[in-house]
């Protein structure tokens, strides 16, 4: 198979194995069939497109797991861990053999053995031993792979099955399908379709299984199956799978009186002309009996149409598909190979209306109508009513109008700008405020407040172009605590909530990494073993919860378990020995917690598989400070503990007070303010200043002694800004506000300075310093 | 090759001309509490926050007040005042000539008709 394939097989491959891995999970947790369904297929499918391209390794693998899951969907086996671990393994198997084809062009020899060893040894319900003495050499004997695939070549005896199939009220067809000359992978191809039809009821091919599961052969192929269904819900069926297969002929077997069979004739419409004796004008006669609508249809391309086939058959499918076609001409598989002229005229039949078909059509871009028929019935004639198709230039207008694509993807960086122009437009917006002010004009002001109102919603579109759903972080989440979990050898059921909780995208491509030390922390020392759990009255099974809700400008993350909590005592011995704090140091319990997170933490017994790796919770501190969020620890020993993240909604917009030191203004951001008041009663107290506030003494920072102001006088306000428990006053001149502003970093020059975390662009157009609240605390 | 010369107290200075993104004229600027002492301050320039460096001080000369025809060189993201935007020349830089007690910054004396110009390393702004 050609190289130039290989990415289109990749890619498919990788949405494949995807699915397999969603489904795993569903089915896991619910032992929902459906979901097994869903991993059958995409292991089918992979299945026959590895086999295709000669990746016989996963074939093999893909095959085993298919026998096993062909089984669980019949219920003939019950799901169990095993299985479960098998088809995840299987699925592991797969991508390292993925990642290798990608990386090489070339199969991997990676040992397989153990893998399909495994997988049967599920299947049978036998416990898998590993064994680890692989030959990497190991041969797959590709033609042993395939014992399952029906093959019955003797005519006699399908007769007789059909026979049979027919008694039980089945219907039999056969079909000839061929492949579009652009189908890149046939046999895939070919396998995608028998999952439809459903394999059980495929009751012969030619040419036969075994030269199909060569992977070698593009011509047509006849099949027999059997169905319940009638002939237009097969047909329908069948032409939905892909564009690239065509059915040729579909035709029922009966039984003639002689006991024989016979075939019915193609109950596809054949090329040619519209004639009365035509059997197009029979079957217009039933659809219309049916009380369906016929119409006739003729369009024409635009000259500058690029995939003339692809936009025909996009006006199929907006009609009712191809298989409501009763007639083309040029015929449909000429369209598909895009042997045609511009023009096309059809016969498809519907239940919709007029008006909703020629809307359906005039949609599509580069596609004109010059002729709509109803076709209607007359007494016993079947008669072709008049053309319908009006041309006025407001048509023309509308067919012209292109439908664009429902998404596009943006550069960030673009996004960015883009952001960068609407504060601008803010702040000349704001400009004009006060010019209209000063220049008394019933337009200027009618124009200013209508563009304060247009900038303030490009504003919020912006941002709300920037967020995404937390989901495409979370989603990784559970099968990390499933196999985590079950190498510690916990049970332990995971929930997710509120994943369609939105945050900056900057943001939540950061959180992945915090989030998963948290539950590896919750995992590993949150959830007690089994055999704990059970002697203090809980229930085996573990809980984990994460959690994502937005409250205010901010979103919450949380990670709960109902473990055995924190063990207050032993953190603070812990702190002592790394010196993290002094013996003399009297700390709340929540302060106590917060020890965690300094740097070189661990209280494990023992040190497990998971931590002991030199890093913990601090990192987890770290990262959420440089996303300017907070994290938090409570915990209730032998209940749980919960760690919660706060995170600005978005990096670029964040609300602050505004205040004067010395002739400038600065802002400090809302999250960290506590509380203000008016300066008096300070005190000194080892030589440092300190003021009363709520019965508790505060250290107060004079910020114009920081910042080289002279101090003229003792009058002035306090800012009380807090980190956890810790809380500290800082002294400015004046309160100016609250401003909601447009972070703006500083140069590398200047981010040094650890008392400022940004600058803003203020409503005159000038610029203010944005204070790091956390520098006054430390 | 094309150079920007810019006049600092009573000397010509020059630039290659590709290393200047803009001449502007002075804004507001806020000073920042704290920052190196050649940073003047922060400002914006059409709504990017741009860090302020007096090149004067970057070349030990006195400080002066801004006048009329104070500029400020936008380059590599970083406004330089300077005290007057004189022509945009064109130079043959292998004519520059090296010192023996060129300040860092100088890359050398560049002689132009009746005129020397005091060519600024760009790479060590």
């Amino acid at each position: 198979m050609s190289k130039e394939y290989l990415s289109m097989f990749i890619d498919e491959t990788r949405e494949h194995l995807q699915a397999w891995s969603d489904g795993m999970i569903s089915m896991e947790k619910s032992g929902d069939l459906t979901a097994v369904a869903t991993i059958f297929r995409a292991a089918h499918t992979i299945k026959g497109m590895a086999m295709t391209m000669g990746y016989k390794h996963m074939g093999e693998v893909t095959h085993k797991a298919e026998n096993l899951l062909d089984d669980l969907r019949n219920n003939k086996i019950k799901i169990t861990t095993p299985i479960v671990d098998a088809l995840l393994h299987a699925l592991d198997m797969l991508e390292m053999l993925l990642d290798d084809i990608e990386s090489t062009e070339e199969e991997s020899d990676r040992n397989i053995l153990p893998i399909i060893d495994e997988l049967k040894a599920a299947h049978e319900g036998r416990d898998y031993v590993s064994i680890s003495a692989p030959s990497a050499n190991h041969h797959v004997e590709p033609a042993a792979a395939h014992d399952d695939l029906p093959g019955i070549n003797d005519q006699a005896l399908i007769h007789k099955v059909a026979e049979k199939a027919m008694e039980q009220g089945y219907r039999i067809y056969e079909i000839v399908i061929g492949f579009s000359s652009d189908c890149v992978m046939p046999l895939a191809r070919f396998a995608q379709w028998l999952q439809v039809i459903d394999q059980d009821s495929l009751l012969h091919t030619d040419p036969d299984a075994t030269i199909l599961d060569t992977g070698d052969y593009s011509g047509d192929i006849t099949a027999v199956i059997a169905s319940r269904e009638d002939f237009e819900a097969v047909g329908e069926a069948l032409s939905s799978i892909s564009s690239e297969i065509i059915v040729r002929s579909i035709s029922e077997w009966t039984k003639s009186e002689q006991n024989t069979y016979v075939k019915t004739e193609n109950l596809l419409p054949k090329d040619g002309h519209i004639t009365d004796d035509d059997h197009v004008k029979r079957v217009i006669q039933q659809a219309l009996k049916q009380d369906y609508r016929v119409y006739e249809v003729g369009v024409l391309l635009a000259e500058t149409c690029q995939m003339k086939s692809a936009r025909i058959f996009m006006v199929f499918e907006a009609i009712g598909g191809q298989n409501h076609l009763l007639f083309t001409k040029p015929h449909v598989q000429l369209i598909e190979k895009e042997e045609m002229n511009r023009d096309v005229l059809f016969v498809i039949w519907t239940k919709e209306d007029l008006t909703t078909v020629q809307k359906a059509i005039q949609s599509i871009s580069e596609v004109d109508i010059v002729e709509l028929r109803e076709w209607v019935k007359d007494g016993d004639e079947t008669l072709r009513g008049p053309n319908l198709a009006q041309k006025s230039d407001q048509q023309k207008a509308s067919t012209a109008e292109k439908r664009k694509m429902s998404t596009v993807r943006v550069d960030t960086e673009k996004l960015d700008d883009l952001m960068n122009l609407v504060s601008e437009l803010a702040i000349d917006k704001t400009r004009l405020e006060r010019i209209r002010t000063e220049v008394p004009h019933v337009g200027l002001s009618e124009t200013v407040d209508h563009m304060s109102r247009l900038s303030s919603q490009l504003q919020e579109l912006i941002m709300s172009i920037r967020m995404v759903p937390v989901e495409t972080v979370f989603n990784r989440f559970p099968r990390m605590v499933r196999d985590t979990s079950q190498q510690l050898g916990k049970e332990v059921e995971f929930t997710i909530i509120g994943q369609d909780t939105e945050l900056d995208r900057t943001v939540v491509e950061e959180i992945g990494d915090p989030i998963m030390h948290m539950l590896r922390n919750s995992l590993d020392h949150g959830i007690e073993s089994m055999m704990q759990r059970r002697a203090s009255g809980k229930p085996e099974r573990g809980h984990i919860e994460l959690r994502a809700y937005a409250a205010g400008n901010h979103v919450f993350i949380e990670v709960e378990d109902d473990g055995h909590g924190i063990n207050r005592d032993k953190v603070f011995k812990k702190a002592l020995e790394k010196g993290i704090v002094s013996s003399s140091e009297h700390l709340t319990d929540h302060q106590i917690f917060q020890l965690m997170f300094a740097s070189g933490f661990s209280t494990a017994d023992q040190v497990s598989d998971l931590s002991g790796r030199g890093v913990g919770l601090d990192v987890v501190k770290s990262k959420i400070e440089s996303l300017s969020g907070k994290v938090d620890v409570f915990s209730e020993e032998g209940k749980g503990t919960k760690f919660v993240i706060r995170l600005p909604m978005t990096l670029a917009i964040m609300d602050g007070l505004m205040v004067k030191i010395g002739d400038h203004p600065y802002l400090i951001p809302i999250g960290s303010i506590t509380e203000t008041g008016v300066l008096r009663n300070t005190q000194s107290v080892n030589g440092s200043e300190v003021v009363i506030w709520r019965n508790r003494v505060v250290p107060i920072v004079r910020s114009r002694k920081i910042f080289n102001e002279p101090i003229v006088s003792d009058e002035g306000f306090v800012v009380f800004v807090n980190r956890g428990d810790k809380v500290v006053g800082i002294v400015v001149d004046e309160l100016l506000g609250q401003f909601e502003v447009v972070l703006k970093t500083l140069d590398q020059r200047l981010k040094k300075i650890p008392y400022f975390a940004g600058a803003t662009i203020l409503g005159d157009g000038e610029v203010s310093l944005i204070i790091d609240a956390n520098a006054f605390i430390d | 090759m094309k150079i920007v010369t810019f006049r600092i107290s009573s000397e010509l200075y020059g630039l290659p001309v590709d290393t200047v993104k803009s001449i502007e004229r002075i804004q507001p600027i806020r000073p920042v509490p704290m920052a190196p002492e050649n940073i003047v301050g922060i400002m914006n320039l059409r709504g990017v926050v741009m860090t302020v460096i007096d090149l004067r001080a970057m070349l030990n000369m006195p400080q002066s007040d801004f006048t009329p025809d104070t500029r400020l060189l936008v380059i590599k993201d970083v406004s330089y005042i300077v005290d007057e935007a004189m022509d945009v020349l064109e130079a043959d830089l292998s004519h520059t000539e090296m010192q023996d007690e060129d300040h860092p910054l100088v890359e050398g004396i560049l002689q132009q008709g009746d005129k020397l110009i005091v060519m600024i390393k760009s790479e060590s702004l």
